[in-house]
């Protein structure tokens, strides 16, 4: 049995833990889930020995640990997979997996055959076999996730706390998470399961606990307790009016995003955005895409379909995929991210560590990377509009010089936003936004970006989460090998039609 | 075969290696016997030692630090062998500065030291600055550049202290024994394969994917259970061992003690480690790129040399063929990776 006692973590003026306690028994599954900067992330990684704790207790079967660093959690048999992944791209799947465990040889020389055979058996388990000898940065994101939980799996441990891995998932995989789960959950593994997700939280977990504001509130076996009862606890209690529990409970319910009546965009909109032939590599038919103003297209289809290529190429990201691009009727060039930007478009990723944050600068330096004439010449008005945004996006911070990885990722990516805000674009390209994002913020987040069509910038939101898209946009357009197979609007936008679609020798017959 | 032929393309090196074939070419062409045994002997003993200072930062750069102090480890390891040669420990009698002056003077001196435990001694000597180097950055996780900023005025000084002009000696049989062929290649050839069969090993046992991963990124690397620190303190002190060989290979090439040196060792090394197409952020690299980096720029030299360039424009003529050489390695880079991306297709 693992014991943590009232841990207690700051990391400045912010606390991070506040006596949380948390006990897990062998072989239980333990969903944990929590809003916002509620602490779940920092009491995984006190526990995975990544982070010190300012005071309290570990026990091991009643007996005091003292963790120090990830190599001490391993050794007695805690292991985690991360949220932002600990994978290395420079080496391959194999050498990853064992990384902190090489087998010798000679006492000296790393035995490769019996690293190839270590691996290869445990990603048999999830029948990713055949990467075992590519490097990590030529496998797929989703593929990454998968390798990550095997990479905490094959260390065998006693407890393993699995930290927001499927929200980047297909759901054949996340099946193939829960089956694994299960599977080491009879073998007396115990699993600490962290998600934003409430419908995972009941299809994989047995039991959960709730965070908040760095306490762990409760503990209860999930089929003593409601989503809506969670809902409730994650959320404090000046944040509930009641009109608000009700829409977000209706939000959060297992089967999540309940269907709102979609919004119409007014026909006499003017068009914004014409994308014309615009041919992917690999396609078979150029894309045409018409936005209006005032109006969200959601993107969808299966992993790697060409959604991000589609966004960035419109971004200039790709000079060398070209297309007739319009702007409000006048013809524009788009050759790189800047002449996007100077045309009014911005871009906001999912992969916020690759596209979007500088982690290591402050909050405002992040508001600001845009060089924007306003800011760079207006310090003083600057300085009045920055904190218009800050309000309006109602980011949650101690002060504007405290380095951006400080905040928790949904506050990061509303940093994003209101980056791109800033320079008060037309139109946002969005590309799996609210991945890594917890359940509130999300939500947030969503209401931003009918906020902001309702003040007529158009968005286009490509996500991996058809309910999101459901959610949010007025129309979808489905994608398969780099072409548009499917324009879905009003009524045909459900979960099943987006699948139908996605998979284009399925739809042919069923539609 | 097609394997190997694709591992050739993808070598990071293949630019720099093509270069150094059209130089070798260029300097057949222009000096008489370029390619007789004699003249590639007398050029491997001559840049033995950048070779191996260059896989020394290599290890480093791959590491994603950067060690400016390998050019005074190879001064003091040099000073260091030839005051032992010449005085062994009695130039702690006779006051280290100028200590071996004294000695000049006929029967001064009788203690000097067989080569070999001197030369243990000067690789000593480097190794201690490798300390300083690990443990400042390694524990006390200064960075890298300025750590080895100050460790390279250190060793200057040191190197300064123990001999402030230069001068010494080596008995005549080691200078002959370091270019005497052996088995159709002189001492320092073999030592240049004898380094590089080293490195290939190191990155065999558990240190070489851990020096990739601290390399690639800290954070993950300490999270995925392997011990940074150690790795990094490893590294600085490999380093440092593999510059001071270097220094004593040089001892042997020079025949000499010379506290200036290493001073063009440690912008070549960068160089030379950059023109092997290992990229300065970290986390990759190889044995072979970096050698034909240290090759290309011995050559760079010896064109000059045998064009008989005036010395005044030698330094600027040689930094344009290193331009060209860079700009040439980036360009054929492009045009292969265009090449396999079209393949691919």
């Amino acid at each position: 049995m693992l014991e943590a006692k009232n841990i207690n973590k700051k990391f400045g003026g912010v606390i991070a833990l506040d006596n949380a306690t948390l006990n897990l028994e062998r072989g239980e599954i333990r969903a944990l889930v929590g809003g916002n900067g509620s602490g779940k992330s920092t009491l995984s990684k006190i526990l995975a020995g990544s982070y010190k704790p300012d005071s309290g207790e570990i026990y091991i079967d009643g007996e005091l640990m003292s963790i120090s660093s990830p190599k001490d959690a391993q050794k007695i048999g805690i292991a985690t997979t991360y949220q932002e992944l600990s994978l290395l791209p420079n080496l391959t799947v194999a050498e990853n997996l064992v990384i902190g465990n090489l087998p010798r040889r000679f006492g000296l020389l790393t035995d490769q055959k019996a690293l190839h055979a270590k691996a290869l058996a445990a990603l048999e388990l999830i029948d990713l076999g055949d990467y075992a000898n590519q490097m990590v940065q030529d496998i797929p994101l989703d593929d990454k996730y998968m390798v990550e939980l095997v990479k905490a799996v094959i260390q065998e441990p006693k407890y393993l706390i699995i930290d927001e891995v499927a929200s980047a998932l297909r759901r054949e995989q996340v099946q193939q998470i829960a089956e694994l789960v299960e599977k080491l959950s009879k073998n007396n593994c115990a699993i600490l399961y962290i998600t934003h997700r409430l419908h995972e939280v009941y299809s994989i977990c047995k039991t959960v606990s709730v965070m908040r504001s760095g306490k762990v509130l409760v503990t209860s076996s999930l089929s003593d307790i409601t989503p809506d009862e969670i809902v409730d606890m994650m959320m404090s209690p000046e944040e509930k009016s009641e009109a608000e529990i009700i829409t977000q409970k209706a939000y959060f319910s297992p089967i999540p995003y309940q269907k709102e009546v979609p919004r119409s965009v007014p026909s006499e909109n003017r068009p914004l955005l014409e994308i014309q032939g615009l041919l992917l590599p690999g396609a078979k038919e150029p894309i045409n895409i018409k936005l209006k103003q005032g109006e969200i297209i959601g993107i969808a289809g299966l992993q790697g379909q060409g959604q991000s290529i589609l966004l960035r190429s419109i971004f200039g990201v790709y000079p060398g995929i070209t297309a007739k691009i319009v702007i409000e009727g006048k013809q524009v060039v788009i050759d790189s991210p800047k002449t996007a930007i100077k045309n009014g478009i911005g871009f906001l990723s999912g992969d916020r560590e690759k596209e979007g944050v500088f982690p290591i600068r402050s909050v405002k330096e992040n508001l600001e990377a845009i060089p924007n004439k306003f800011i760079l010449y207006n310090p003083g008005e600057g300085e009045i509009t920055l904190e218009g945004i800050i309000k309006r996006l109602g980011i949650v911070f101690s002060n504007l010089q405290q380095t951006i990885r400080s905040l928790s990722g949904g506050n990061q990516q509303k940093v994003i936003i209101g980056r791109w805000l800033s320079i008060n674009p037309k139109i946002l390209l969005c590309d799996d936004p609210t991945k890594g994002v917890d359940v509130n913020a999300r939500q947030e987040v969503h209401s931003i970006f009918k906020d902001m069509a309702a003040q007529k910038f158009g968005l286009i939101i490509s996500s991996s989460d058809d309910a999101e898209l459901i959610h949010v946009a007025d129309r979808i357009l489905v994608m398969y090998g780099g072409s548009i197979v499917k324009e879905l609007t009003g009524s045909e936008m459900t979960e099943q039609n987006i699948v139908a679609a996605s998979i284009p020798f399925k739809s042919e017959r069923r539609l | 075969m097609i394997k190997i032929v694709n591992r050739i393309k993808e070598w990071p090196g293949l630019p720099i290696f093509i270069i150094v074939l059209v130089l070798i070419g260029l300097n057949a062409s222009l000096t008489r016997n370029f390619l007789s045994s004699s003249v590639l002997e007398g050029f491997l003993s001559t840049y033995a030692p950048l070779i191996f200072v260059t896989l020394a930062q290599a290890l480093v750069i791959i590491s994603g630090g950067i060690d400016l102090s390998v050019g005074g480890v190879i001064s003091l390891s040099n000073v260091t062998t030839i005051v032992l040669v010449g005085a062994g420990w009695d130039f702690l009698k006779i006051g280290p500065a100028g200590g071996l002056y004294i000695c000049n003077t006929p029967g001064a001196c009788q203690a000097g030291w067989p080569f070999v435990t001197a030369a243990l001694g000067g690789v000593f000597a480097g190794l201690l600055v490798g300390l300083i180097n690990s443990f400042a950055i390694g524990i006390l996780r200064v960075r890298p550049l300025l750590a080895t900023l100050a460790t390279q005025f250190i060793s200057m000084g040191m190197a300064l202290y123990l001999l402030p002009l230069p001068g010494g000696r080596l008995p005549i049989e080691i200078v002959n024994w370091y270019q005497r062929p052996l088995i159709g290649l002189p001492i320092a050839g073999w030592s240049i394969i004898l380094i590089a069969l080293v490195w290939v090993l190191l990155m065999k046992t558990p240190y070489g994917p851990h020096l990739k991963a601290t390399g690639e990124n800290m954070q993950k690397a300490y999270n995925s259970g392997v011990n940074v620190q150690l790795t990094i303190f490893i590294t600085y002190m490999l380093s440092a061992l593999i510059a001071s060989l270097g220094g004593v290979l040089l001892t042997m090439s020079i025949a000499a003690g010379d506290p200036n040196v290493g001073i063009a060792f440690t912008l070549n090394s960068i160089a030379a480690v950059v023109l092997g197409g290992v990229s300065l952020s970290g986390g990759f690299g190889e044995v072979g790129g970096p050698i034909f980096g240290a090759l290309f720029l011995g050559l760079i030299v010896n064109t000059i040399l045998s064009t008989r360039v005036p010395p005044w424009y030698q330094w600027l003529v040689s930094g344009v063929i290193i331009v060209i050489g860079l700009v040439g390695s980036i360009s054929l880079k492009r045009v292969m990776k265009k090449q396999s991306l079209s393949r691919t297709e």
